[in-house]
């Protein structure tokens, strides 16, 4: 006959996918239910969904939730903001490029999270530290992918835009921009990646509020249950982020046939 | 730029009020004046390098001009200098400026020229129509759906480049080359890349609307036989120089087929090879000879 009935047509695709972890969820909950693991360790699924429910319930999970999303944000516009402006800055003038480049280069090579004891000095331990380890974390990749997407134009359309009285604003708008864009995207999921991470060092670190800061308490108190819900937490963040992203993508990249939808 | 306006029908109030499309558009940009061409003394050095080693030439308006040539002699250089997309390099013997339109000197990009390059080079995110309308303000958009028409393409223009094939690519190009009604069309052997046949439709397509248009134009191309189709005038160029200056006096539309095409043909071809004809019944052999005594075997 073939393959079976599970490999088969819309199974493969939509519901195939998804056999791994439903059935790793399952063994861990047996796993759990059986005694072979202990709630220390690693607690079951259904306590982490049970406390996920409680937090949920009694507000702190939304409030936690929304301080995360609200730093996250903040620093991506800040430093994708910034990048992206440099970026474009660095890209257009060979002038500004001679003037920064080497400098910015310097500073990409400190690890960022290096930097975390001189930005407590600097800031305190409040939301201004926060806020500039992640506008420098995500600067980098938002600039580098901007400026070599804004030289990476092709010239022939460059000229040909010249050439049909484009020119200044309109040229940049009309044919250098939209050219760069692709790498720019890339740059934006870079940098969407490398947020969270930041995100969560800084809020393990130093935080009044926010996922990382429930997540530390939990540890404190023992509640492993918890601990694993702030986990799951920013990986989903971190998914929904990525599919934002490529949501972005495929909109603003309709005319490529390479990001069409399959 | 990334958001079409027209493509969201609730924010169509913001766009200004276009016209039915379906009616006739009306009356488009008066076609530019055919422009007269003048060169005197044209140089162009790349370093060490001289492309074009003094070139005069007069191109009248209106005419229909083929410049043929092996690579490199300079062929694509010059209507690169003659769209403004290079300058001159200085003279020797201190003439003013090379290149004059209508007898006033060429200042950079101008407004009455347009070229047409090897490749499309259309846009990729932009549809097929706002290709066709690049550099013009958005009123002209039925105009530009009327040129799109004219190169049979009108129901393609809401599609986006990467699924239109080479020759249709081609033609968007000239069709976004000729809404500007230039006055001077320069083109960079446009057919280069395309098959046989679709080559033939774009020369009469080109043809017939040079005919209705009446703009001047300098065609580029390495085909003797698309010359002689297409054009009033030959010039051969090599090495920086114009070596032969052939009119085409045969009527249209052209007979591909008959004797004097055929002898005109071989006459520029002669010319770019560099052939001397050789009178008919010469007594030539077909490959060399070598005396035998000449020959040693090894053994």
């Amino acid at each position: 006959m073939g393959r079976p009935v599970l490999f088969r047509g819309a199974w493969r695709s939509r519901a195939l996918p998804w056999l791994v972890p439903v059935l790793v969820v399952i063994v861990w909950q047996v796993s759990a239910q059986a005694g072979w693991l202990s709630s220390r360790v690693l607690p079951a699924p259904w306590a982490v969904a049970r406390a996920g429910w409680g937090l949920a319930v009694s507000g702190e999970l939304w409030e936690h939730l929304r301080i995360s999303a609200l730093r996250a944000l903040w620093g991506l516009l800040l430093g994708g903001g910034l990048g992206l402006a440099l970026g474009l800055l660095n890209g257009a003038s060979r002038l500004a490029e001679t003037l920064l480049d080497t400098t910015l280069q310097m500073i990409r090579n400190i690890p960022v999270l290096a930097l975390i004891p001189l930005v407590i000095l600097w800031f305190g331990i409040e939301e201004a530290a926060k806020l500039s380890l992640l506008a420098l974390g995500v600067f980098f990749p938002m600039y580098l992918n901007t400026f070599h997407g804004i030289r990476s134009v092709d010239p022939a359309l460059i000229e040909m835009g010249r050439s049909y009285g484009l020119s200044g604003w309109r040229l940049y708008r009309d044919v250098i921009l939209p050219g760069a864009l692709p790498s720019i995207l890339v740059g934006l999921r870079f940098a969407l990646g490398l947020v969270w991470v930041i995100l969560i060092v800084t809020e393990t670190i130093s935080a009044q509020s926010g996922i990382g800061y429930m997540t530390m308490n939990a540890r404190e108190f023992l509640q492993t249950d918890v601990v694993l819900l702030g986990i799951l937490l920013y990986a989903l963040l971190g998914k929904l982020a990525d599919l934002c992203a490529r949501g972005l993508e495929r909109r603003l990249l309709r005319w490529n046939p390479a990001y069409r939808p399959a | 730029m990334f958001v079409n306006l027209s493509e969201f029908e609730f924010l169509q109030f913001l766009e200004p009020r276009r016209a039915d499309p379906a009616a006739e558009p009306p009356a488009a940009a008066p076609a530019q004046p055919a422009v007269r061409v003048a060169l005197r003394g044209l140089h162009k050095h790349y370093g060490e390098r001289h492309v074009l080693k003094g070139l005069d030439l007069d191109i009248a308006p209106g005419e229909f001009v083929a410049v043929v040539g092996r690579s490199g002699c300079g062929k694509s250089t010059l209507l690169r200098l003659l769209a403004g997309l290079e300058a001159p390099s200085a003279q020797p013997g201190g003439a003013d400026e090379a290149v004059r339109f209508d007898a006033a000197a060429q200042a950079g990009a101008d407004e009455r020229v347009r070229i047409m390059f090897q490749d499309a080079r259309l846009l990729p995110w932009k549809r097929v129509l706002d290709n066709v309308a690049i550099g013009m303000p958005p009123r002209v958009r039925v105009q530009a759906a009327a040129v799109l028409r004219q190169v049979g393409l009108g129901e393609r223009g809401g599609e986006w480049p990467a699924a239109l094939s080479g020759g249709q690519k081609q033609r968007v190009a000239l069709a976004r080359a000729l809404l500007h009604r230039p006055g001077l069309l320069l083109l960079d052997e446009p057919l280069g890349a395309l098959d046989a046949l679709t080559r033939l439709d774009m020369q009469q397509l080109i043809e017939d609307l040079w005919q209705r248009d009446g703009f001047t134009a300098v065609l580029v191309t390495h085909d003797v036989h698309e010359a002689v189709a297409l054009a009033d005038r030959i010039l051969v160029i090599e090495e920086g120089r114009v070596v032969l200056d052939q009119r085409v006096a045969l009527a249209r539309p052209r007979n591909r087929g008959s004797a004097p095409f055929a002898a005109l043909e071989a006459r520029v071809l002669d010319a770019v090879l560099k052939r001397r004809r050789e009178p008919p019944g010469a007594d030539r052999p077909l490959a060399p000879v070598i005396p035998i005594g000449h020959l040693r075997l090894a053994v």
